[in-house]
């Protein structure tokens, strides 16, 4: 039995270092946009000294978070929904057979080989004769629809018995309805999936916005951060504090919903 | 009828987004173009200067780099993580929430974070290792031709870890039980158990996990435009870095267009390459950021 | 309606994530109404010399601080309780020191606030010191 309790304390230990490795950037972080002590004294201390909430303040004030956070906000929200919408309407057609169902199956499937990196010269061209450069639907445009949620859905509606679809016909309801009042309901985790995976792509987008936006109030929160570095040296507190507004919603995010954003990942990336 | 109209808007934005770039970069890799006035045909002269242009290969050299030096060390470490969650140990759950923290955080973020902790004056890694004794004077870490490579890319693999955590720990829990509990009657110890057993079943995940890898590091840009840009001179630029630097800074669209015909025909083989050796396993494949 | 009812439903399978975003929202609106509610934006404090006692018809020099400059200052003097007084300030962060004729210069003293328009009493009187 000593043996045991010595493997569990060396396991525990392991487990211990890397967390306290992982999560001490975040805490250190934290910490400096609390106190900005560890900006410019040496030794660093490990608990905050006088914390103040000043550096906070002034990102509020100089620069324009609010309109940044509303960016970001609107253009995830726009995604999300988009997304919802296109990927449950594909994935309900890709129910039936039809001719050339083969082949649209084959085709998204050889579009997901196809990284965003890959098309951003021609997307932001597209984008410019569109006239969408500095839009919100330009920004939204391009991730309104994502090939792994649409697979996501198909095997959310797969599980779902074929009877319900037939009772429904036959009651002579229209597609819309079956699918929207019918398959969704059934398939709440996709749903979290798509939801979890597109808002998490959407707010952490950096490329894009970087590359179509050019007004300072079209900026999204990525873009935003990137912005201040390049401007205020990164020994500014304030900087800190940008930083900790801007991930902290997605952290809140995660520690609410862990359980739904795992499994969201894991079937995202098994069912591609 | 209605099929074609529930398939259209995804199939409008694949069209504009994936298709017709594909299509319009073979294009544009054979003309001359600095966004004003007319584009010219050229053909292969793109690719032709890219040849002799040190700087690409530089970066295709730091792109192989990334993946080689990043993703083993990552996948082996997430390995021993997920084994070690994996067992019924107290608090598994935060220990699992804790790794995985570090995935869904924005990268411009962590690329903030990070370039300040590996700062020469006030940085927390140089200060611990001074005061640990490992050196005597500051390291430039994402100043040096060195270091700044191998830097970002633990950096990287700080926040993948968590992800390919999950992909294991996933995969982990499809072994049944009675495998373990058979070996163990047989007197099996738990090396014996590791390499016969969770080895082998986890072949597809470890699978997964290295697809993962390629697309992560052939893809990653925001961590190294906002922590190096590329710099020291270019020891830290990749691939998709110098594609966005040339079209978008110096205007030059016709070898920017080579280059990601390039890197998407390079992606392409080695996916296909890799799909061959492990017996045709994933047939489409998970891109993320 | 429907939406509705889903809206509800979901609400309910998340009872403490939805209180945890309902307080947060309170708390949040709380405070914006709170800034709103107390935008006099009055800045006033005392200036006395080192035995404590208040110096009248002292200039103050207010000078308010952004993050990469310093504006040029407004002034106010003291009354006769040594007491200044500055109206309508929509600042966050300032330099402020006084002067007197027959008084030593003193250094700026910097102070930040929590919102542009708080209603602020200096913690400390300014000090000066006669000069020899």
């Amino acid at each position: 039995m000593n043996r045991k309790a010595i493997f569990r304390i060396i396991d525990h230990g392991i487990l211990i270092l890397v967390s306290i490795l992982i999560t001490i950037p975040i805490y250190w972080v934290l910490k400096t946009s609390l106190t900005g002590e560890n900006l410019f004294n040496y030794p660093p201390s490990l608990i905050p000294k006088d914390p103040h909430i000043y550096y906070f303040v002034d990102v509020y004030y100089w620069i324009p978070f609010l309109r940044f956070f509303f960016n970001s906000v609107f253009v995830s929200f726009v995604v999300v929904v988009a997304n919802l919408f296109f990927n449950s309407m594909a994935a309900y057609a890709l129910r039936y057979s039809f001719p050339g169902k083969r082949l649209v199956i084959l085709l998204y499937l050889s579009m997901m080989m196809i990284p965003f990196q890959t098309t951003i010269i021609p997307a932001f061209l597209l984008t410019k004769y569109m006239g969408l450069l500095n839009s919100y639907l330009g920004l939204a445009f391009p991730l309104s629809s994502t090939i792994i949620n649409i697979f996501v859905f198909k095997a959310a509606f797969d599980s779902i018995p074929g009877s319900l679809f037939d009772a429904a016909v036959m009651d002579g309801m229209k597609e819309q309805t079956i699918l929207f009042k019918i398959y969704l309901p059934l398939a709440k985790p996709a749903i979290a999936t798509n939801i979890i995976l597109t808002f998490v792509w959407s707010w952490n987008n950096f490329i894009w916005p970087l590359i179509i936006i050019s007004e300072k109030e079209m900026q999204t929160l990525p873009l935003g951060l990137s912005t201040f570095l390049s401007y205020f040296e990164n020994t500014s507190g304030q900087m800190y504090a940008f930083v900790i507004m801007v991930i902290a919603p997605i952290i809140l995010v995660f520690f609410m919903n862990q359980r739904r954003f795992i499994s969201g990942i894991i079937s995202g990336a098994i069912k591609g | 009828m209605l099929i074609a109209l529930f398939l259209a808007p995804s199939l409008v934005v694949f069209t504009i987004y994936r298709i017709i770039p594909i299509v319009w970069n073979l294009v544009l890799s054979f003309q001359r173009w600095k966004l004003i006035g007319i584009p010219r045909f050229v053909g292969f002269s793109n690719y032709l200067s890219l040849s002799q242009d040190p700087v690409f290969w530089e970066s295709f050299r730091n792109t192989l780099s990334y993946f080689f030096g990043g993703t083993p060390i990552a996948i082996g470490a997430a390995l021993v993580l997920s084994l070690l969650v994996n067992k019924p140990l107290k608090g598994r759950n935060l220990y699992r929430a804790l790794i995985f923290l570090p995935y869904p955080i924005t990268p411009v973020a962590i690329a903030i974070i990070w370039k300040w902790l590996y700062d020469e004056k006030v940085g927390l890694i140089n200060f611990a290792l001074r005061s640990l004794g490992i050196t005597r004077e500051s390291i430039g870490f994402l100043s040096s031709f060195t270091w700044a490579l191998p830097s970002v890319i633990f950096t990287t693999i700080w926040q993948s870890l968590g992800y390919y955590v999950i992909l294991l720990l996933a995969g982990l829990q499809t072994i049944p039980d009675e495998l373990y509990e058979a070996a163990e009657m047989d007197g099996a110890s738990s090396m014996r158990k590791l390499q016969w057993i969770t080895l082998p079943l986890l072949k597809p995940s470890l699978f997964l996990c290295f697809i993962v890898g390629i697309i992560n590091s052939f893809t990653t840009f925001d961590v190294i435009y906002v922590m190096t840009n590329g710099g020291p001179g270019n020891a830290t630029e990749i691939l998709v870095t110098y594609i966005y630097k040339k079209a978008f800074t110096f205007n030059e669209i016709g070898p920017a267009a080579a280059m990601t015909v390039i890197l998407f025909l390079f992606l392409l083989l080695i996916t296909m390459v890799s799909n061959k050796v492990s017996g045709g396993e994933a047939g489409g494949v998970h891109y993320y950021e | 309606m429907k939406l509705y009812k889903y809206f509800l439903e979901i609400i309910r399978h998340n009872v403490a994530n939805s209180i945890l975003i309902i307080l947060l929202i309170t708390t949040l609106f709380g405070w914006l109404l709170y800034v709103e509610l107390n935008t006099d934006g009055i800045i006033t404090g005392r200036v006395v010399d080192e035995k404590g006692t208040p110096i009248p018809e002292a200039r103050v020099l207010i000078r308010e601080k952004t993050l990469n400059l310093i504006k040029p200052p407004m002034v106010t003097e003291t009354n006769q309780e040594g007491i200044f007084v500055f109206k309508d300030m929509k600042i966050i962060e300032f330099l402020i020191n006084a002067q007197k004729e027959g008084y030593e210069a003193e250094e700026d003293v910097r102070y930040h606030l929590y919102f542009k328009g708080q209603h602020f009493t200096l913690p400390k009187p300014l000090i000066l010191k006669k000069s020899p």
